[in-house]
C-alpha cells in the first residue's frame, strides 16, 4: 500500500545541524510502509567510511503509528573486542568512537573500571574531578535535547538557550573528553563559579517561560508515556524512572555526590523527561556551585580529565572490574574480565543506555501521529552511535 | 542482603536451585541451571522482599572468566538484574550448551528481547519462547 502522506525529508533534519536522528525518507524498503531512516554516521579515523543505518520501520493507520520496528545492528561487539587489544590509555581514548561529541561518561566509566582491576585507588582528588567533568558533561547533553526540542516546535526560547550555553562554555568545553596530556592553560574555579552563577539566572528565565509554554507542554504531555514498571522492564532508568517519581539514581552510591538532589517528575511522558532535564542542569550547577566552594583553594586550577600515567603498565590485582557512572540518558557501565588462563584477552562489556531507548522506540510511539513523530524522537538524547556501534 | 537472598531462594524453591555463588564488589552471583532461568527471574522480580524489576543486561563469556570449577568449554550466560532501592545488581549464570536452549525471559523484561535475539544470532543459543 502506498502510503498517501507526503512527508518532507526536512522535517526531521535538525536545524541545528546535528547528526543524530539525522534524516526521514519515504521508504524504498519492500513491505514498508514507511521507513525512517535515523542515522548515518561515519567512524572515521577508526574504520572508512562505514554508514551505519538505524532504521525505523513504521505501520500507519491514516496518520496513526499503529505498530513500529526498529533495526539497528550489533557493532557494540567489535568495540568491545578492540579494548581487549589495546593498552588501557589507549581504550579509555578509543571510546570516543561511541560518542564522538562528549565521550567522557563512557571513557570515565572505563578508568574507574580500570581503576579497580589495577587496583589503582585513585585519590578523593581524582574521583571529585571525575564527578565535576561528569555535571559538566551532563548539562551540556541537556542543553542539546533541549535545543533540539525548540528546534523542532521552532519556538522562541531557543536563543535563550543558546545564552545559557555560552554562559557555561568555557566549564562544558573542559569536560568534553578525556585527554592524554594534562592542559597547561587550565580554568580558574572563580571563573567557573561565576559562569554557574551567570547561568543559574538564564536558567531560571527558561524554567519559567517553559512551564508557562503551552504549545510546548500540549506537545509533549502524554505523549510517548512508558510507566515506572514498563521502563524497568525495558532495562530504561535515568530519565525514565524518574519521570515516574522515582529517585533510582547511581549518584545516590557516591559519597561526593551527598548533597545533590535528585529530580524526580510525575506522568512518565515526553514532557515529564523534558522538564527533567532543566531540572537535572539546575541541581547540577547547584551541586557544581557547593563543591567548587569546598576544593582547596591552592589546586587552583581546573584542567582536562587526564588518564593516569601508570595505566599502562599496571598488572591486574582483580579477576573483575565494573566502572559504573550515573549518565544523563541512564545507567552506564563497563565491566572488565580477565581469564585464570594466561593466553586470553581481558573481555570488556558496554552498557549504554541509548541501546535501551532505541529498543524501547516502537513502545514509546505507539498510537502516536506521524506529525509528532520528529519532536518524540529528538527528544530523546540517543545518538546513532551509541546505538548502532 | 546477598546470604539471605540464597536463603530466600532455597527455602521458596528448593535446595538444588543455586548451584554456586559468589559475591564481589558489584554485586552477588548465583550459578544456576538454564532451566530454572524463568522461575527464578520470575521470583527475584515478584518476590516483595527482593524485587529486582530492573532489566540490566546479558552477557557470554567464556567460563575461564568466572571463578568457580567448569566441568566444561561451554560459555556462560549472564543475566543482570537490579532493584531500583538496592545499589548492586544479581546475575545469574548459566552454562550452556550447543544442545540445551534457554527460555526466554522477555515476558518477564521487555529489554532482554533485543539482547537474547543478540545472543542466539551471533552465538547460537537457542532461545526457547515460553507461553
Amino acid at each position: 500500500m502506498k502510503n498517501p502522506l507526503k512527508i518532507e525529508d526536512s522535517l526531521i533534519i535538525s536545524r541545528l545541524e546535528q547528526k543524530e536522528l539525522s534524516y526521514i525518507k519515504p521508504s524504498m524498503k519492500e513491505n514498508s510502509q514507511f521507513y525512517l531512516l535515523m542515522g548515518k554516521v561515519s567512524l572515521k579515523p577508526f574504520l572508512n567510511n562505514l554508514p551505519i543505518k538505524i532504521g525505523l520501520d513504521l505501520q500507519l493507520m491514516g496518520d496513526k503509528i499503529i505498530q513500529s520496528k526498529i533495526d539497528t545492528g550489533y557493532f557494540s561487539q567489535n568495540i568491545e573486542r578492540d579494548l581487549g587489544d589495546k593498552i588501557p590509555a589507549l581504550a579509555v581514548l578509543s571510546l570516543e568512537r561511541i560518542e564522538p561529541k562528549r565521550p567522557i561518561f563512557y571513557q570515565i566509566a572505563l578508568m574507574l573500571a580500570f581503576d579497580e582491576l589495577l587496583g589503582l585507588f585513585p585519590n578523593q582528588a581524582t574521583l571529585q574531578r571525575y564527578q565535576i567533568a561528569l555535571e559538566f558533561a551532563r548539562i551540556s547533553h541537556h542543553l542539546d535535547i533541549i535545543k533540539n526540542v525548540f528546534a523542532c516546535l521552532g519556538t522562541k526560547h531557543l536563543p535563550l538557550v543558546k545564552l545559557l550555553e555560552s554562559r557555561l562554555s568555557l566549564p562544558i568545553n573542559f569536560s568534553r573528553k578525556v585527554e592524554k596530556v594534562i592542559s597547561k592553560s587550565g580554568l580558574s574555579w572563580t571563573l567557573v563559579s561565576e559562569a554557574l552563577n551567570d547561568a543559574s539566572l538564564v536558567l531560571e528565565d527558561l524554567n519559567a517561560l517553559v512551564l508557562e509554554d503551552k504549545e510546548l507542554s500540549e506537545a509533549l504531555k502524554r505523549k510517548a508515556t512508558l510507566n515506572l514498571a514498563l521502563s524497568a522492564s525495558l532495562g530504561l532508568s535515568g530519565l525514565f524512572t524518574r519521570a515516574n517519581r522515582n529517585n533510582y539514581d547511581l549518584r545516590k552510591n557516591s559519597r561526593f555526590y551527598q548533597s545533590i538532589s535528585i529530580p524526580t517528575a510525575e506522568g512518565g511522558d515526553a514532557w515529564a523527561r523534558f522538564h527533567l532535564r532543566i531540572l537535572d542542569i539546575q541541581s547540577s550547577i547547584k551541586w557544581l556551585k557547593q563543591t567548587i566552594l569546598s576544593i582547596e583553594q591552592e589546586n587552583n586550577d581546573l584542567n582536562a580529565i587526564s588518564i593516569h600515567d601508570n595505566f599502562g603498565t599496571s598488572e591486574p590485582v582483580e579477576k573483575f572490574s565494573v566502572g559504573e557512572i550515573s549518565g544523563p540518558e541512564g545507567d552506564i557501565r563497563v565491566s572488565i574480565f580477565t581469564s585464570q588462563k594466561q593466553d586470553e584477552k581481558p573481555l570488556f562489556f558496554i552498557r549504554s543506555p541509548a541501546f535501551y531507548i532505541a529498543h524501547a522506540i516502537p513502545e514509546m510511539i505507539m498510537g502516536l501521529k506521524i506529525h509528532e513523530l520528529p519532536l518524540i524522537l529528538h527528544s530523546l538524547g540517543i545518538k546513532a552511535e551509541e546505538v548502532d556501534k | 542482603m546477598f546470604k539471605s537472598l540464597k536463603k530466600l531462594i532455597e527455602s521458596r524453591m528448593g535446595k538444588n536451585i543455586v548451584l554456586a555463588d559468589f559475591t564481589n564488589s558489584f554485586g552477588y552471583f548465583i550459578k544456576i541451571q538454564p532451566k530454572n532461568i524463568y522461575d527464578v527471574a520470575y521470583f527475584l522480580k515478584h518476590d516483595p522482599d527482593v524485587k529486582l524489576t530492573l532489566f540490566d543486561q546479558i552477557l557470554l563469556i567464556p567460563p575461564s572468566y568466572l571463578p568457580w570449577e567448569h566441568s566444561s568449554n561451554d560459555l556462560e550466560i549472564l543475566y543482570q538484574l537490579r532493584s531500583l532501592k538496592l545499589p548492586y545488581p544479581v546475575t545469574l549464570v548459566m552454562a550452556i550448551s550447543d544442545e540445551l536452549s534457554i527460555p526466554s525471559i522477555k515476558n518477564l523484561f521487555a529489554g532482554a528481547l533485543t539482547k537474547e535475539q543478540e545472543v542466539a544470532k551471533l552465538f547460537g543459543v537457542s532461545i526457547e519462547e515460553q507461553e
